[in-house]
């Protein structure tokens, strides 16, 4: 069995048709889990939990096709609650919590068949896309292990470890995940999939993430999970696909804002050069347009982001969550506690979240970025107004070396194409795009809200292309 | 009073809602600590808050009711500081965009004048957990039951010139919110809590003096008594010449005075921002208009109407809008037999003897405001005693059953009927010779006697005027 290349779809037919046995094929996803172990995607593994469930299948037999996904494995990012093993978050104020209830997507995954074979290394709270923060340590990079991955669930999908993660987005974690990694990174609409027990730390950006090698896993995957969830204030009753008759090819027109390329790399820009044009090969019209907002959505996105962590994070205090280190004064307790446990990018949040929010700097910072963020939706609304699509880089370049970027800053601007796509709240689907040096590196193919399956056929029809 | 004092309410008082603002846990009292909790009240990463649609009708009816501007756009925002009582470490609130504002709610002066005091605010927030420390003082433990049950946050303007006025402003406030089943308002049970602000400064004065908070009042009295005892203390400071420094001052019931708790007033940066893990709250006309509606008449009203339209005594009147229910109740028998004088007599004497025997609500009984009301017509028609009345009030304040059933059942209608009586005094009178001597003797007395005799022999049914009319006659 090629189980490399295997996606969801596939792995569904193999196990309908009775070609291989679910228990089968987990173990053979599991038995790539531990050849690939020193990549470090995973924080949990559940070997024998994955094999009971698989066997558990095989004994209803007949009545497994009433399930979408029976029998087939995924892996979950560490910020998902679920039912086996701990759920960290990567960092080690939470490295022993068991939640009591389960994150809604995953569950409904669990729902139609599908077996999570292991939680996905990340950044603490996802506060950034290089896991190199991670208090289970960097996860290896695949194509080049001396390179970042971005989140875990890429480089075991990458390594054929799984054939889908599901993850989540707050900045871009997802997209950059799956430009580093050569896979296909779906952030949906805001709104369209419940985020019911995952662990963020910025709830105006935290959406679920999808990563996998096909545009058709993609769609499934995201059938299963989308829809309206009570318990996810800001999910929308009506999340199903838009009605929008969508043209053929030759009639559609993609918005591209060539002014923000001047953050790509010369080697980069080429790149994302030659795949306009394939687009343009396609028969797609491309315009551009101009979004004067645009590079200020990274700097809006780490103001509102880090003054959400200064409170979400609150917390973990040691009373309830996270780990205590007991001192005489609860002031001392708060400080050390938090000290010890949160590890620096975290910290580095909170202090300018505080900073942001203090009410001598409310004005000048939060409220400003409060400004910023509506106008950069107006700037995609206005390039998308009869237009289909929009095309931006992924990244500024293919996946850093883990040794470079010591710098935090070089850390955040990596977000620069992705955080503003997360401000505007629309769907955005990372694609592979051509590679550099032998690495794989993508672009984003932004679209009105709702519009993933529109998104997912360009990119199958894009990859049959390149 | 040498200086004038200025006084405004910060009022906190618990929503009449089945569950808490967030979740689903019950918003219900309970000893045992820790039991109406859930991963959402108690801030477990990952999970989410949802909105109560109920605790949003009970503000906007709170607002409404107490002649508040209703901002139609308003959301949540996270108020942030460390106390191991709130879960998340922030408490969900309403900071910059209050559901009510610039209300006002009418009272009357030391003259009895009337005079509107402003209400600045009325804002949407979560409860805290309680805390609860050992003996030894070595550790705290916390109790969460009440995190997260929803509350309105009740802001007066500082218009409020007297402890007596600050009183009227809470005993007012508390019928408006009872009235609109807002709130219980049971300040011994913490469902309406109260702190107060206090600054005195010369007559004509425009600047405002330095200003006292005060804490741990546990009564409407002890609010009236620690602003009191305020004024008292801040004119004795005033008149040395000394300056009043702005602090927090707790009121100690028991010395009946209040000590510094704080050497300065809390000057906290909560840092508020937007909580974006909840929807904003987007009223619209619909919603505004129906929670109108279902206001009912307020207490001052119904007074008016009580003392004027129903000829009620100010007694009457002033007990029976003490409380809604009763007021509701009274108004509903009302419709079943229109008599307010004969209805209220029998509400404030036997209905409400019963009803604070057993610590009820009057809606809580067999006696509904039909039975009541056929109870009165019974009697006032003569088919029933008054005395019979009672019994068949409290048979029917048990089982339910209708005054007039159990007064055919039980064959207790009075005997009005003069040839029926006549046969009956006569042979009383025949029994008894010696007192019907006594009364045509001129022992006017000796009729009592009689009388009780036939009441005996009917079991109680005879019509006592008419027993009393034919005896006489038939002895004079």
């Amino acid at each position: 069995m090629d189980q490399w290349k295997m996606g969801i779809v596939e792995a569904k037919e193999m196990i309908k048709q009775k070609k291989i046995k679910p228990s089968e094929m987990i173990k053979s996803f599991l038995a790539r889990q531990k050849e690939t172990e020193f990549l470090n995607s995973f924080i949990s593994t559940f070997e024998e939990e994955s094999l009971e469930e698989a066997k558990n299948l095989e004994k209803i037999d007949e009545d497994i096709n009433q399930y979408a996904l029976a029998g087939v494995p995924i892996s979950l990012k560490d910020d998902h609650c679920w039912k086996h093993g701990k759920t960290t978050v990567g960092v080690k104020a939470l490295r022993n919590f068991y939640p009591s209830f389960l994150s809604a997507s995953a569950e409904l995954f669990d729902q139609e068949g599908a077996i999570v074979i292991g939680k996905n290394n990340m950044d603490p709270w996802s506060m950034n896309s290089t896991t190199k923060s991670s208090f289970w340590g960097v996860t290896l990079n695949p194509w080049d292990n001396s390179r970042i991955a971005g989140e875990g669930g890429a480089a075991s999908v990458s390594a054929g470890a799984a054939p889908l993660a599901l993850s989540s987005d707050t900045g871009g974690e997802t997209r950059l995940s799956a430009s580093y990694c050569g896979l296909l990174g779906l952030r949906p609409t805001s709104g369209r999939v419940s985020r019911y027990g995952i662990i963020g730390f910025s709830p105006s950006f935290l959406q679920t993430g999808l990563l996998g090698r096909r545009a058709e896993d993609l769609s499934l995957a995201l059938e299963i999970i989308s829809g309206f969830d009570i318990r996810d204030a800001l999910t929308k009753v009506n999340s199903t696909e838009t009605e929008e008759i969508i043209p053929p090819d030759e009639h559609l027109i993609a918005a591209v804002p060539w002014e923000i390329t001047d953050q790509l790399d010369s080697a980069s820009n080429n790149l994302f050069q030659r795949t306009v044009e394939t687009f343009t090969d396609m028969g797609i019209k491309v315009e551009e347009v101009d979004m004067p907002h645009f590079n200020l959505g990274l700097l809006a996105y780490y103001v509102i982001s880090s003054a959400e962590a200064s409170s979400t994070l609150s917390r973990y205090d040691g009373i309830r969550f996270g780990e205590a280190y007991f001192t005489d004064s609860l002031e001392e307790w708060y400080q050390q506690t938090r000290s010890i446990t949160f590890g620096e990018e975290a910290r580095r949040r909170i202090v300018m979240g505080a900073f942001c929010l203090n009410e001598h700097n409310y004005e000048k910072y939060y409220e400003k970025a409060l400004q910023v963020w509506s106008l950069i939706k107006e700037d995609f609304y206005s390039a998308l107004k009869g237009r289909h699509f929009l095309l931006l880089p992924t990244s500024p370049t293919v996946a850093p070396k883990i040794k470079d970027n010591n710098h935090f800053i070089e850390d955040y601007k990596q977000n620069c194409f992705c955080a503003p796509v997360s401000l505007a709240g629309l769907p955005s689907l990372s694609v592979p795009s051509s590679f550099s040096n032998h690495l794989p590196w993508g672009i984003q193919l932004v679209g009105r809200p709702f519009s993933e399956s529109f998104l997912l056929s360009l990119a199958y029809k894009a990859g049959k292309e390149v | 009073m040498k200086y004038e004092v200025i006084v405004g309410l910060e009022v906190h008082v618990e929503l009449l809602t089945q569950t808490k603002l967030f979740c689903d846990c019950p918003n219900a009292f309970t000893v045992k600590p820790n039991q109406h909790i859930c991963e959402v009240c108690l801030g477990f990463p990952g999970a989410l808050p949802q909105l109560n649609a109920k605790a949003v009708e009970l503000a906007l009816k709170a607002s409404l009711a107490l002649n508040c501007q209703i901002t139609r756009y308003s959301w949540f925002d996270r108020k942030n500081y460390f106390y191991p009582d709130i879960p998340k470490g922030y408490q969900i609130s309403q900071y910059y965009k209050p559901l009510g504002s610039q209300g006002f709610m009418e009272i009357k002066n030391d003259k009895g004048e009337s005079k509107y005091i402003g209400i600045a605010r009325i804002h949407l927030e979560e409860d805290a957990g309680k805390l609860v420390h050992s003996q030894s003082g070595k550790y705290s433990l916390v109790d969460y039951n009440r995190a997260g049950v929803p509350l309105i946050e009740i802001v007066s303007e500082p218009e409020l010139n007297s402890p007596a006025e600050a009183r009227q402003y809470l005993e007012n406030l508390k019928s408006i919110l009872q009235y609109s089943r807002v709130s219980d308002c049971k300040m011994e049970e913490g469902s309406l809590r109260c702190d107060a602000n206090i600054s005195l400064r010369h007559h004509g004065s425009v600047e405002f003096g330095e200003k006292v908070e005060l804490k741990n009042m546990n009564s409407f009295k002890a609010v009236e008594k620690a602003l009191t005892f305020e004024v008292k203390r801040q004119s004795k400071v005033i008149d040395k010449g000394e300056k009043i420094s702005a602090q927090t001052r707790r009121w100690e019931e028991d010395k009946e005075k209040t000590v510094a708790m704080r050497g300065k007033l809390e000057s906290h940066d909560y840092r508020c921002f937007v909580d974006n893990e909840l929807a904003p709250i987007h009223l619209i006309e619909e919603d505004i208009s129906k929670a109108k509606k279902e206001l009912p008449e307020m207490a001052a009203d119904r007074l008016k109407k009580y003392l004027n339209e129903f000829c009620l005594p100010a007694y009457d009147a002033e007990v029976l809008t003490s409380s809604v229910d009763i007021s509701d109740f009274f108004e509903a028998t009302l419709d079943y037999y229109y008599s307010p004088k004969k209805v209220s007599n029998w509400i404030m004497s036997e209905f409400l003897m019963h009803l604070n025997a057993e610590g009820k609500n009057p809606w809580e009984t067999g006696l509904t405001p039909g039975h009541l009301g056929e109870l009165v017509k019974l009697v006032e028609e003569g088919s029933i005693s008054g005395k019979i009345g009672k019994e068949v009030l409290e048979k029917s304040y048990g089982t339910g059953e209708s005054p007039k059933k159990i007064v055919e059942q039980e064959g207790m209608t009075q005997i009005s009927d003069e040839e029926q009586l006549t046969k009956i005094i006569e042979q009383v009178i025949k029994d008894n010779p010696g007192p019907a001597e006594d009364y045509i003797n001129g022992k006017k007395k000796a009729l009592g006697f009689l009388v009780g005799e036939v009441m005996k022999k009917t079991s109680g049914k005879a019509n006592p005027q008419i027993v009393n009319k034919l005896l006489r006659e038939s002895l004079e």
